[in-house]
């Protein structure tokens, strides 16, 4: 009788692990199937967002006049902004504006106008090796990163403009 | 002895009777749950292909040929003047048909004079679902280049 019942124990409990370990491999093919895959928008706008967003932000014409009424680039004001940082009477005067604040709310509207309304997250960094001077961010920064740099000469050295995308 | 066979028999056509509801239950659940499944993946296959109609639209028009800026590389430069030209061109349906392009808008939005250039506009009215494709490009103007957005809306 005994023994009997100790071969009901065994074999419940056989069940009970076979029943965990079913619910386990549901639960693991569930979690996996679930889980959202990148589309093929997402993959292709990844890689090109980061490259065309810098070029298009550097080559473009500004509001900002020369005296012969030609349009200032960006890459020219960045480039002016830098080499004169520390003597703004020198900057480009952008109707009463000095080319780096110009040049700073420029880039800042433009970011805001495209990359943060698509919700995206970014970090703009312009700057020579560890000084910095100009950074956008629209954290948080976190998962995968797609970054895409361009250099500018200036007299104070190569510049380094990065753009990172997260995900 | 006969009625407690009857009693026996009874129970247990009441026992099968309940196991098959309850098969039957199971079976019913399990239908309507894969059902559900089968049209979300209808809906995300359908999806997906509307997805992939927009970005091969927007990568045709981001390097036709047709629009591309001298010294500029292609697919970083839209010339509005070449793009007002072949917004002529494809007012001819025939044309347009030749592009590939169908039930869908691009738009040219220039971010620093707020201009905008429509190059299709084939919206017709009633749509279940529209995807939309941006990306920043230079649009070349008589004037200069600017930061702009070209746009892709797909209608299903």
């Amino acid at each position: 009788m005994i023994k009997m019942k100790n071969k009901a124990q065994t074999e419940a409990i056989g069940l009970a692990v076979i029943v965990i370990l079913i619910s386990l491999a549901i639960i693991f093919a569930l979690a996996f199937s679930l889980r959202e895959k990148p589309t093929i928008k997402e993959t292709y706008l990844k890689a090109q967002l980061a490259s065309n967003t810098l070029n298009a932000l550097l080559k473009t014409d500004t509001k900002c006049y020369s005296e012969s009424n030609e349009p200032y680039t960006m890459s020219q004001l960045l480039q002016n902004c830098i080499e004169n940082r520390k003597y703004p009477a020198n900057q480009i005067n952008c109707s009463g504006t000095f080319s780096c604040d110009f040049v700073k709310a420029q880039i800042g509207q433009l970011l805001s106008e495209t990359l943060a309304q698509w919700k995206k997250h970014y970090a703009l960094t312009i700057g020579i090796g560890n000084k910095i001077y100009f950074n956008f961010t629209n954290p948080p920064l976190k998962g995968s990163r797609e970054l895409e740099t361009f250099p500018l000469s200036t007299r104070e050295g190569i510049v380094l403009i990065t753009l990172e995308l997260y995900d | 002895m006969v009625v407690r066979k009857s009693i026996k028999a009874q129970i247990k056509v009441t026992e099968t009777t309940a196991i098959l509801i309850i098969f039957f239950i199971l079976l019913i659940f399990g239908l309507v749950f894969y059902s559900h499944f089968q049209k979300r993946s209808i809906k995300a296959f359908k999806d997906d292909i509307l997805e992939k109609q927009t970005v091969i639209n927007a990568i045709k028009v981001a390097f036709l040929p047709e629009l591309a800026c001298p010294n500029e590389p292609i697919g970083t430069c839209i010339d509005v003047q070449k793009m007002e030209s072949l917004k002529t061109i494809l007012e001819n349906k025939q044309n347009l048909l030749y592009y590939g392009f169908n039930k869908l808008t691009i738009k040219l939005e220039n971010k620093i004079n707020g201009e905008s250039t429509t190059l299709v506009d084939e919206y017709r009215g009633n749509f279940t679902k529209k995807s939309t494709f941006s990306i920043p490009v230079l649009a070349k103007t008589q004037t200069g280049k600017y930061f702009a957005i070209l746009s892709i809306t797909q209608y299903d």
